[in-house]
């Protein structure tokens, strides 16, 4: 364009012209907005459960369920926390889980749509974190058919993924029977919040000699405090069961159509990664 | 500050932890994020103070909504969707704009004198043909081709599917036409 020698009755490339155009823009020098931003959002915390809460539920049925979700705070905060000195736990109401992203998954791959991250090795996703990765009894289960490491949370998420097997619950659609993922962070201080579902139910367990949850039936979300300090949300990815515990400073979750029995059973045969 | 942030820092990780309420992640965020916010409320407003408040606002009104974002997703278009729509309520209280305006050919890179007037010409005509579009075309076609954004950016920045984004950028595109057809038709049909 930046020619113009064609004549006036040729015709020009629109898409062509309005790119030479934005590259031809004169914009004024960009203000540092960094000190400004900052400034004003120092001593916040960004929005999240209100919204998420807002986003979730429908409107007709919010004012009830938030009148329910503050009763059952109380509750939950003054029974749980007097029993198991666990002041952050607070228990929230939704109807459905936040999506899931799935950018960087590998198609083909048993899981590839539960947003876990990179396709890789075991090995290779043990080399990529500093925190110890236990996996269940290989007698049992055999290898996961495929391994996903997630770099989005600090340290690093590693996630197991087993399909069909004799001992494990039938697959859901997707073909997962079992899903493992870990991460580094603690419970017993750190974790900070517990979304449940209606007709939900959290039981708090001793795991391996760390603090857990079974929590069975409906959607929920994990928060805990990262090595960071930071409070991340997990979301669950099969909308089934789940067993959270922690166990030597990382957190695992199984996740399954398992009983509390069967995944307790399974919790008990983890051991610490050792390079075959 | 943000220089505690290490640039290599993904920026997914940067959004996890403003997510917890690190300022000086999302101080990272809005370093990186800085010069195309502005731009983007730059060509709605025509005006660098608005520009400048519409970005401010708009990065503060997304570290508010960080809660609803959805994690895994590129941050830059969802950004510029707010800052963007900052930008429209700030303008529609001052309606006369300014012209945006064009920078000078930078040297070495002079076309010989007849072809550079005929080129500026032929920017400032289409300039003025995208200044008649509706609010939507122009928002679409200045994604496109101002900010470079791809598909999947656009359609995040738009909020619609992917598919949607085509047909709205070619509807676009053709009634522009139609435009400079109607303000200059001597010079030629566009493609």
């Amino acid at each position: 364009v930046t020619g113009g020698a064609t004549g006036p009755a040729a015709p020009r490339d629109l898409e062509a012209e309005l790119e030479d155009l934005g590259r031809a823009l004169a914009y004024p020098p960009t203000p540092d907005l960094v000190p400004q931003v900052q400034d004003a959002i120092e001593g916040r915390r960004p929005g999240r459960w209100p919204s998420l809460i807002a986003a979730l539920v429908d409107r007709p049925y919010r004012r009830s369920l938030v009148l329910a979700l503050a009763a059952l705070l109380l509750a939950a905060s003054l029974v749980i926390g007097a029993a198991y000195s666990l002041g952050g736990l607070r228990i929230v109401f939704v109807d459905q889980l936040p999506a899931v992203p799935t950018d960087g998954a590998v198609s083909g791959s048993l899981g590839a749509d539960l947003g876990l991250g990179e396709s890789t090795s075991l090995g290779s996703a043990v080399s990529s974190v500093d925190y110890q990765v236990f996996v269940p009894d290989s007698k049992q289960l055999g290898q996961p058919d495929a391994v996903y490491f997630g770099p989005v949370l600090a340290g690093g998420q590693i996630s197991l993924v087993y399909g069909a097997r004799r001992d494990l619950p039938a697959p859901v659609p997707g073909g997962v029977s079992l899903l493992i993922t870990e991460f580094p962070g603690g419970m017993e201080e750190k974790l900070a919040q517990k979304s449940i579902g209606p007709g939900t139910t959290v039981q708090v367990l001793e795991v391996n000699g760390g603090l857990g949850f079974w929590i069975e039936g409906k959607p929920h979300v994990l928060v805990y405090r990262d090595p960071t300090g930071l409070y991340v949300y997990e979301s669950i990815r099969l909308i089934r069961n789940s067993l959270a515990w922690e166990q030597g400073g990382t957190v695992l979750r199984l996740e399954g159509d398992l009983s509390r029995e069967q995944a307790l059973a399974l919790a008990a045969t983890f051991r610490p990664y050792s390079t075959p | 500050m943000a220089d505690r942030v290490p640039t290599t820092t993904p920026e997914a990780v940067l959004v996890e932890r403003a997510r917890g309420g690190s300022s000086d992640a999302f101080a990272a965020l809005v370093a990186r994020h800085n010069e195309v916010a502005f731009r983007a409320a730059y060509l709605v407003t025509h005006d660098a103070d608005e520009a400048a408040d519409a970005a401010q606002q708009g990065f503060i009104r997304a570290y508010d909504a960080l809660g609803r974002f959805r994690r895994g997703s590129p941050f830059r278009p969802w950004l510029l969707r707010i800052v963007t729509n900052q930008a429209r309520n700030l303008r529609r209280a001052e309606r006369a704009r300014a012209q945006l305006v064009l920078r000078l050919e930078p040297p070495g890179d002079v076309p010989p004198p007849e072809a550079s007037v005929l080129a500026d010409e032929r920017r400032r005509d289409l300039l003025a043909a995208l200044e008649r579009a509706s609010d939507d075309d122009r928002l679409v076609i200045t994604y496109r081709y101002f900010l470079e954004l791809d598909e999947s950016e656009m359609a995040a920045a738009l909020d619609c599917p992917r598919g949607t984004v085509k047909s709205r950028l070619s509807r676009a595109l053709a009634r522009l036409r139609t435009i400079l057809l109607e303000e200059s038709p001597l010079t030629g049909p566009h493609r």
